[in-house]
């Protein structure tokens, strides 16, 4: 078994995209381009929480605003 | 007493002895040298140097033998040490010499353990050859050596007399010396420290090795020079002083930074070598002294250089100070997990040697190292480091069949990178160190990615539609014995999306299919994918749970049905039928939805490490280019693809979409394995076939010329597979998780392989990224996860948020803001750039190429709420397959309600063998119990357990008040209407359980008797409570007779069987009990007799732990087993339902508090089966092929296949096994319906007059 950092406890942050997705991101990792920290660092569990309680739909933004043919 | 021989080895020597022993006449622990000699040799003078060294130093003419198992050294007078020179043609043929030289090996037990050669070219060109057994000599030995050599010719040529002074002690008194001083609390001490230090020391320090590890190791070397720049040694020499650290512990400290990550471990030990020589005496003594330090670092927490560094200083400098300890002895001590393959403790060496390889100074003549270096090593991989003038000369000798070269070049090269940086930046943490260059960056990173390539379609509906409109009557669909074309099958299709559209469905929502394989089910697709609606495949013969789960989960609220299949469940979701020939009123024309590439086209559930499975929603824009790669595996009008898989795999995905994207046609298989699918392929010429592994494997080869592309993947394929299948058509090796949308990789296998084939590289518009803890690119050849990008990756899971955040994470490698899907699989480079697959990061098995989450199975078994807990693990059975097996812990049962539901079916099947007048099993010794009985003259005796009244009619007397009960109402009824019986005055039979005591007074009886009785009891608690009871009942002096008592060696574990040893020693120590008479009743049966005494306390003795078969547990095993089997059929998939369930008290734990699967027992089959041996030759044929397709030892011939771990895969291989062996038809169906031994049996003897 090989660790991974998005399973390990430690500290993580919220990211999201220009598109609404939210992506787990282990806080000494740098943060990709394109992406913003929207909650944390906090830990696994509350940063799980808060994607449960904000991602509401997981339709890529664009697709639900019909901005793209 | 025999004088004793010779004298005591050092641990050192004893350890290597016994080595020894277990590989006799190896060269490993050879010690050559070599020098060449130019210039006039004075032979003389070198002999008698040589003779004196041997003189002076008694180790090198020492031998060891055995005495009592362990070994004793001699020490033989001096004699010649060089007989005769030999001549050579050349210095090719001399280092040809050398090298068998080197290799020769030595006998321990006759010596002498130092030979010399030497080899003359010509007059002014020789070669001198040393070998020594390492058990005589050490490093330093070597240096001593050579300067002796030097010396001592010097003087002999000049005719001088030896000016070395006499050496103060020889090995021997130092062997004698460290074994009185190395004990007590000297030796506690230094084992103190040292178990602690190497608590939980992993097993093995796993470096990735190019080949796999062989289990007796031949040791051969291969070896690597490289030079670290003398600026960067420089500062780190700087860099370390500043920190009290020396050169050798900040090398240590970057190698043990570049093992944690290679190795992807945070626990590294690295074994040290030290002189061992703390005296003055040895210093100048030849002999084996030195030591191997293990020092340990933990790199856990990502921790900085400086931080390992000092971590390293620390424990360097308390190992130092408990260097005496030797290796060997700590081997003997902790005794590590014994391992031929590896070294104990340590794999990898380290050592930072003062100078170069010291070389006799012979007087006159110019003297050189001849040849090469170390041939064999017992590490995988040992780093010397000298320093030089020019920087650090490194010398790598590595275990040359587990690396090549280029990999412990690329090593190296990491080694002198990962330096460079912690000299600039000794702040940076391990996650942070960069081992690949930039060019191994670049071209992982980029050059291996770069797969950009347009799409001719966005949308698979769209290619589909264009040739319905070209071709119309060009096959389509082709199965259960009707066809449709491009024409029709789009009629029907859009016809079932028109009605699908007039109740609301369109982009965005989701269609259950509940379909069986076949054409309807292929219109159903086409159907909803064509209303722009994603569809959802549901297997029919899902679970009533899992369908309503899924159906819950994914919020879907509209079902299109088969014609003639009833869902067990559908909640709330509306059910339209698929009657693919109904409703020709519907408009066949195409809906012309637009659908957007970020659209769902299909949603399949996958296992779910959580407990229950998940739904991953795939797009258009993913299908569309999967699709794509249709083209380049020659896919077109006039192919014909196999559709073989179930909708619920996505390996269907691939099927469909491939044909139609080509406008080829689709072939529903109906042969599922074996013979049939061989007929199949061959019959309808089919061209293109996906086929996972363990599927094709059990094809019988033919020349299939129309096949010209199979695809294998979802499981690793053997060497033998490929070289079976490869040659005449193309092979392909398919990889990708649903989550990648059916394949992110692709490999055209070769016709000939040796090895399991890699997965390939990316496929079109896709990345795949080999990333380690810190998600920084492992170099080639290191083992990471896979991740991949792309057109291919998914939306996430349906309903799922947080669980898709942390699978689908952001992407550092890719276009700002993309997406990136962690697989949880491992792989690794090839050197061309070709991943290698390494298996799983966590708890997700493949079986027969089926994902199963063992998290999914053990939530499953621990939502019983009589499990407490519950392990699931994947065993390999003695003929190679793999099955899923639970280890359970159950929550404490009530035994109580066991006992009592014991009791009622013994009970039950008493009575029902009363009534029915059915044979009891012989019983013979009834006489001699009466017999004893009667020579204590009773005259009220209680008989518990009367039965058919066997004893009663040997005891009954006109003077005798005989009272007899029994627990089947049958028995006492028998008894009472007994014509020899009726009237008997003093006798009363009643109907009572053996353990009921009600309204009997106390010593009311000068006798009681229990006779095969015992046997029926559920355990040993209940026989305590009827031994406490009868005591009461029996007057003083009185006798309580136990009849036809069974041992439990022998015992059936159903039948509660005592060892006589409770009687004799435990019982009879009662305070009732007065003496104990014993008899034997046959093989291990006996009658047991108490004679009462006095006393108020009638309690009996327990039954110590171990004395007694367990009944009652049994039959609670049996029966949790069974409800568990039950619970878990409801819940799961049939692939997914564990084939033995093993009950334990616990599982075992590792130090961590992780469940430790190598501790797990074997699977037993605990749900032993009450089945019946087989009673035909047919009937045993048939469980022996049971037997093996489940892979057990044992079937019975009521034993049935699915309840035993049977499913539908091992099933098709069981039927073609018995087609085969038998020469029978049988079909898949028929093993449904009799699935056992003896139904089978009878089946076929119906079939066919009973022929067998």
């Amino acid at each position: 078994m090989t660790s991974n950092p998005f399973d390990e406890d430690g500290t993580f942050l919220v990211l999201r995209n220009s598109e609404a997705q939210y992506s787990l991101w282990p806080q000494h990792v740098p943060v990709p381009q394109g992406w913003d920290t929207v909650h944390g660092p906090a830990r696994r569990e509350e940063c799980l929480e808060h994607i449960e309680q904000n991602w509401m739909d997981m339709r890529p933004a664009s697709l639900v605003m019909g901005s793209r043919p | 007493m025999l004088p004793e021989i010779g004298s005591i080895t050092s641990f050192a020597q004893q350890r290597m002895w016994f080595m020894v022993q277990l590989v006799p006449g190896n060269p490993f622990y050879n010690v050559p040298v070599a020098y060449r000699l130019q210039g006039p040799l004075d032979l003389p003078a070198l002999g008698q140097a040589l003779h004196e060294i041997v003189t002076r130093h008694q180790a090198l003419r020492t031998r060891f033998v055995a005495v009592n198992g362990a070994a004793r050294q001699i020490v033989d007078p001096p004699s010649a040490v060089l007989s005769d020179v030999e001549d050579v043609a050349s210095l090719a043929e001399a280092r040809r010499i050398a090298e068998q030289e080197a290799l020769r090996s030595f006998d321990l037990a006759t010596g002498p353990l130092l030979r010399a050669r030497l080899l003359r070219v010509d007059a002014e060109n020789h070669v001198l050859l040393i070998t020594m057994h390492h058990i005589v000599t050490d490093h330093l030995s070597l240096r001593i050596f050579a300067d002796e050599l030097g010396t001592l010719y010097q003087a002999f040529t000049a005719e001088q007399p030896a000016p070395l002074q006499p050496l103060p002690i020889q090995y021997v008194d130092y062997a004698r010396w460290q074994r009185s001083w190395m004990s007590g609390p000297v030796l506690e001490q230094q084992l103190h420290y040292w178990r602690e230090q190497l608590a939980d020391l992993p097993h093995a320090l796993q470096l990735p090795t190019d080949r796999p590890r062989p289990p007796a190791p031949s040791y051969a070397a291969g070896d690597l020079s490289f030079q670290v720049p003398a600026h960067v040694v420089q500062k780190l020499r700087a860099l370390g002083r500043r920190r009290g650290a020396t050169l050798f512990v900040a090398l240590l400290a970057a190698f043990d930074m570049l093992l944690a990550r290679y190795a992807a471990t945070t626990d590294v030990a690295v074994g040290v070598p030290i002189a061992g020589r703390t005296g003055e005496e040895v210093e100048g003594l030849i002999g084996f002294f030195v030591n191997t330090l293990v020092l340990r670092v933990d790199c856990s927490g990502d921790p900085t250089f400086a931080e390992v560094l000092r971590q390293v200083r620390e424990t360097w400098l308390d190992a130092y100070d408990h260097q005496d300890l030797p290796f060997e002895r700590l081997v003997e001590e902790l005794q590590p997990q014994r391992d031929l393959s590896r070294n104990p403790f340590v794999q990898i060496g380290f050592q930072v040697l003062p100078g170069a390889e010291r070389i006799p100074q012979l007087s006159g003549l110019q003297t050189s190292v001849f040849g090469g270096r170390d041939a064999t090593t017992r590490l995988d991989l040992e780093m010397n480091c000298t320093e030089s003038d020019d920087g650090l000369s490194c010398y790598l000798v590595y275990a040359a069949e587990l690396f090549d070269a280029a990999t412990m070049q690329r090593f190296a090269d990491h080694f002198v990178r990962l330096l460079e940086q912690v000299v600039h930046d000794p702040g940076l943490s391990l996650s942070r160190l960069e081992l690949l260059t930039p060019a191994e960056r670049d071209r992982q990173l980029v050059a291996w990615n770069d797969t950009d390539a347009p799409l001719a379609h966005r949308c698979v509906v769209a290619a589909f539609e264009a040739h319905a409109a070209a071709t119309p009557h060009a096959p389509a669909v082709t199965g259960g014995g009707r066809s449709l074309d491009y024409g029709e099958l789009n009629a029907r299709a859009n016809r079932l999306a028109h009605r699908l559209r007039a109740l609301g469905a369109g982009p965005e929502t989701l269609v259950g299919l509940w379909a069986e394989r076949g054409t309807d089910a292929v219109i159903g697709v086409l159907g909803i994918v064509k209303v722009g609606a994603a569809y959802l495949p549901l297997d029919p013969t899902y679970p009533a749970d899992r369908l309503e789960y899924i159906l819950a989960d994914s919020a879907c609220s509209l079902l299109v049905v088969q014609k003639g299949l009833v869902p067990p469940a559908v909640g709330d979701a509306q059910v339209i039928d698929l009657d693919s020939d109904a409703d020709p009123a519907e408009d066949p024309g195409a809906p012309g939805i637009a659908v957007h590439e970020d659209n769902l086209a299909y949603v399949i559930y996958t296992s779910g490490s959580t407990g229950q499975p998940k739904g991953v929603a795939v797009t258009h824009r993913g299908l569309a280019n999967m699709a794509a790669q249709a083209t380049g595996f020659g896919i077109g009008p006039g192919s014909r693809v196999l559709q073989y898989a179930s909708l619920c795999f996505d390996a269907s995905v691939l099927e469909m979409w491939f044909t139609w994207f080509a406008g080829a046609e689709l072939v529903i298989a109906t042969g599922l394995i074996g013979d049939e699918l061989g007929e199949e392929l061959a019959a309808s010429a089919i061209t293109h076939a996906l086929l996972v592994p363990s599927v094709l494997g059990t094809v019988p080869h033919r020349a299939l010329p129309h096949l010209q592309t199979l695809f294998i993947g979802a499981e690793a394929a053997t060497p033998e597979l490929v070289n079976r299948w490869a040659p005449g058509r193309r092979l392909v090796n398919l990889y990708g998780p649903t989550e990648g949308t059916v394949n992110v990789t692709a490999q055209l296998c070769p016709d000939h392989v040796s090895a399991t084939p890699p997965i390939g590289t990316p496929i079109a518009n896709t990345q795949v990224y080999l990333l380690d803890a810190g998600l920084a690119p492992v170099p080639v050849g290191v083992p990471g996860e896979i991740y991949a990008a792309g057109a291919g990756l998914t939306r996430g899971y349906t309903g799922k948020p947080a669980l898709t955040a942390t699978r689908l994470v952001a992407n550092p490698y890719g276009p700002p803001g993309s997406r990136l899907y962690r697989t949880g699989d491992l792989g690794r480079y090839l050197p061309d750039g070709s991943i290698e697959f390494l298996g799983r990061s966590d708890n997700q098995v493949k079986l027969n190429g089926l994902r199963i989450e063992l998290g999914e199975v053990e939530s499953v078994l621990a939502a019983h709420p009589h499990v407490r807990q519950s392990a699931v693990t994947v065993c390999e059975g003695p003929s190679g397959q793999r099955r899923l097996v639970a280890y359970i812990v159950p929550e404490r049962a009530d035994d109580d309600e066991h006992a009592e539901a014991h009791l009622r079916d013994c009970r039950q099947e008493f009575d029902k063998r009363h009534r029915e007048g059915l044979p009891w099993p012989p019983h013979e010794h009834t006489s001699a119990l009466a017999q004893r009985i009667l020579a204590h003259q009773p005259a009220r005796v209680l008989e518990i357990g009367c039965g058919e009244g066997l004893l009663l009619r040997q005891l009954l007397a006109e003077d005798r008040r005989y009272t007899a009960t029994d627990f089947a109402i049958a028995a006492v009824d028998r008894l009472r209407f007994a014509p020899d019986l009726v009237g008997r005055e003093n006798l009363t039979v009643a109907v009572r359980e053996a353990s009921d005591f009600t309204g009997l007074a106390d010593r009311s009886f000068d006798t009681v008797v229990l006779d095969s009785v015992v046997g029926h009891f559920p355990n040993t608690a209940h026989l305590e409570k009827v031994l406490t009871g009868a005591m009461a009942l029996v007057d003083d002096d009185g006798l309580l007779a136990l009849g036809d008592l069974a041992a439990p060696d022998t015992a059936d574990p159903d039948e509660l069987a005592v060892a006589l040893d409770y009687f004799t020693s435990h019982l009879a120590r009662s305070p009732r009990v007065a003496d104990v008479e014993v008899i034997a009743a046959g093989s291990q049966r006996y009658h047991v007799l108490l004679r009462t005494r006095a006393g108020a306390d009638t309690a009996a003795a327990p039954v110590p732990e171990g004395m007694a078969t367990d009944p009652l547990r049994r039959r609670q095993e049996r029966t949790y087993v069974a409800e568990l089997r039950r619970h878990a059929r409801e819940r799961l998939p049939d692939y997914m339902i564990p084939s033995s369930f093993t009950v334990m008290d616990g599982l075992p734990l590792s130090p961590s508090g992780k469940i430790d699967q190598r501790a797990l027992p074997d699977p037993e089959p605990v749900m032993a089966t009450v089945s019946e041996a087989p009673r035909s030759p047919r009937q045993k044929f048939l469980c022996e092929l049971f037997a093996e397709a489940l892979g057990r030892d044992v079937v019975g011939v009521d034993d049935n296949f699915f309840e035993l771990g049977g499913h539908s895969l091992l099933a098709i291989r069981l039927v073609n096994q018995i087609r085969a062996a038998m020469g029978v038809r049988l079909s898949l169906r028929e093993l449904f319906l009799w699935p056992t031994p003896a139904g089978l049996a009878e089946h076929f003897d119906a079939a066919n007059g009973g022929q067998a």
